[in-house]
């Protein structure tokens, strides 16, 4: 029986090519996965802080300012009955917004997002509203509540 | 001499007959006309690119601290280094330009048409490449629109359905644009990249022989001519004229920088270079996730433009819906460009 004993062969050498081409192919799928793993970078938890950002005496009448407490970016509007914090970093795509004291709105100079002072889109692409910040005012000095992370050690 | 080359050959045994037949390819006639040439004219700016590139890479610094110092340094102290990162410069606007010219070219004459539609999702991935290499590489000087075009362009790519988050944190190494979004960026302008760009070079060039150059549509000519010596005499005068060309920009245009990268402060004038013109005002115009589907989409179909095309022309073959809907696509992009140009001026 010749024929079939080719055939046998040929069959189990093609099995064995299957489960080797298989195992190979799981080998190089795993050690591709464990170079992804090692590029995706740790991020460590957010935590927060209570950070000074400055006086009252810095914030103009009516109108804004930038903050960068903590390497944060925070801007602290005047609306007339209170002062509101907001991250500066818009919510299109992370540019940070410009005070228009003419206007008396934020203005984000990359695709023209602008906001009132409340924060909220008056027109241009932003999706939502700038983050509002938790703020606290303790005598002259305003403290604001940021989300920090910590460097990993 | 005689046994200098014996013992070669002897070792590498090719003969000069077998490279004979490649190299004498017939081609069609009308690549005797300048217009069919443009195909070439990336390979050499390729080359022009990886050679200033890599004797740039033996001062610059990819860290944030000293990454705009040492593209200073390159441009006003390094003997000549104000001529090397201008050719660098402008030969890589010119590569998007060429490479822009060459998609056109195939584009009307619809040379993407069976069996070449993979040659053709070859070409589009290739000027994606060449757009990442212009991302990445102004993103490297470390001035204001550097720091700001990473920003705004990592941030979109982190808007992205699904995978968003994932690609964002791999190409910044972390939430926020930090020291280490450089240093990947580095990574993907002289390694990724590169490394991309030379295989898919590459299999274009095996497919385009393999296939042979596509002939004109209802072009009655049959003649043809050899690859060697006539054309690749017709491409070194196309490369010639390139280099003269580009020397003689860098020497009128030295390259400038703008004012160093500070993350506290996004000024007030900021757009990206010519070539994301379109995108950058079609995302002015609409909204975050409308902007990003529509590029998406519009990406899509560059890339499966052969079969949309076969699509329509089997739904009415005599009208050519397809090119006539390609043709708008194209004077849209064309109009977003103009627009943005003249808006910043």
């Amino acid at each position: 029986m010749p024929n079939s004993e080719t055939n046998t062969r040929t069959r189990r050498e093609f099995f064995a090519n299957v489960v080797m081409g298989s195992g190979l192919l799981l080998g190089l799928g795993g050690l591709a996965a464990r170079f992804a793993e090692f590029l995706y970078p740790v991020v460590p938890p957010q935590k927060l802080i209570k950070a000074l950002a400055g006086k009252l005496s810095d914030i103009p009448k009516g109108g804004a300012r930038m903050f960068n407490p903590l390497d944060a970016h925070v801007m602290i509007v005047d609306d007339g009955t209170q002062l509101l914090a907001f991250s500066a970093v818009c919510t299109h795509l992370g540019c940070l917004v410009h005070w228009d004291s003419q206007a008396e709105r934020f203005v984000c100079p990359c695709h023209h997002g602008v906001y009132d002072t409340d924060g909220n889109v008056v027109s241009g692409p932003p999706p939502r509203p700038l983050e509002r910040i938790k703020l606290a005012i303790e005598g002259d000095q305003i403290f604001v509540f940021l989300a920090v992370r910590e460097e990993p050690t | 001499m005689k046994r200098l080359i014996n013992w070669l050959h002897e070792r590498v045994p090719i003969s000069a007959e077998s490279l004979r037949e490649p190299l004498r390819e017939p081609l069609p006639v009308q690549l005797k006309q300048w217009v069919f040439c443009l195909g070439g004219t990336p390979l050499m700016l390729f080359c022009i690119l990886a050679c200033t590139g890599i004797l740039m890479t033996f001062y610059y610094v990819p860290s944030p601290t000293h990454a705009y110092d040492s593209v200073q340094s390159i441009t006003s102290h390094v003997r000549l280094g104000w001529f090397i990162r201008g050719i660098h410069r402008a030969a890589s606007h010119l590569m998007i330009f060429t490479v822009l010219l060459h998609m056109i070219r195939v584009f009307s004459t619809r040379s993407y048409r069976r069996p070449r539609e993979l040659n053709w999702i070859f070409g589009v991935a290739s000027f994606l490449t060449v757009l990442g290499f212009g991302f990445t590489g102004y993103s490297l000087v470390y001035d204001q629109r550097s720091y700001w075009a990473t920003t705004v362009g990592t941030n979109l790519l982190g808007e992205t359905p699904i995978i968003g988050k994932m690609l964002l944190y791999l190409i910044r190494g972390g939430p926020d644009v930090n020291p280490n979004t450089l240093t990947r960026l580095y990574d993907f302008h002289v390694g990724v990249l590169p490394t991309i760009l030379a295989l898919l070079i590459v299999s274009h060039l095996i497919l385009v022989r393999l296939h042979g150059v596509a002939r004109l549509e209802n072009d009655p000519r049959t003649e043809t001519y050899p690859f060697f010596p006539d054309h690749v005499l017709r491409e070194c005068v196309i490369g010639m004229l390139l280099l003269v060309a580009l020397i003689s920009y860098v020497i009128l245009f030295p390259p400038d920088m703008g004012p160093r990268a500070n993350p506290i402060e996004t000024p007030s004038e900021i757009r990206p270079e010519w070539y994301f013109f379109p995108s950058y005002r079609w995302l002015k115009l609409v909204p975050l996730q409308i902007g990003l589907l529509g590029s998406m989409l519009y990406v899509a179909c560059m890339f499966l433009w052969p079969f949309i095309d076969a699509a329509f022309e089997r739904v009415a073959p005599r009208r050519r819906l397809g090119q006539i809907l390609g043709m708008c696509g194209f004077l849209v992009t064309i109009i977003f460009l103009v627009w943005e140009a003249v808006a910043g001026m």
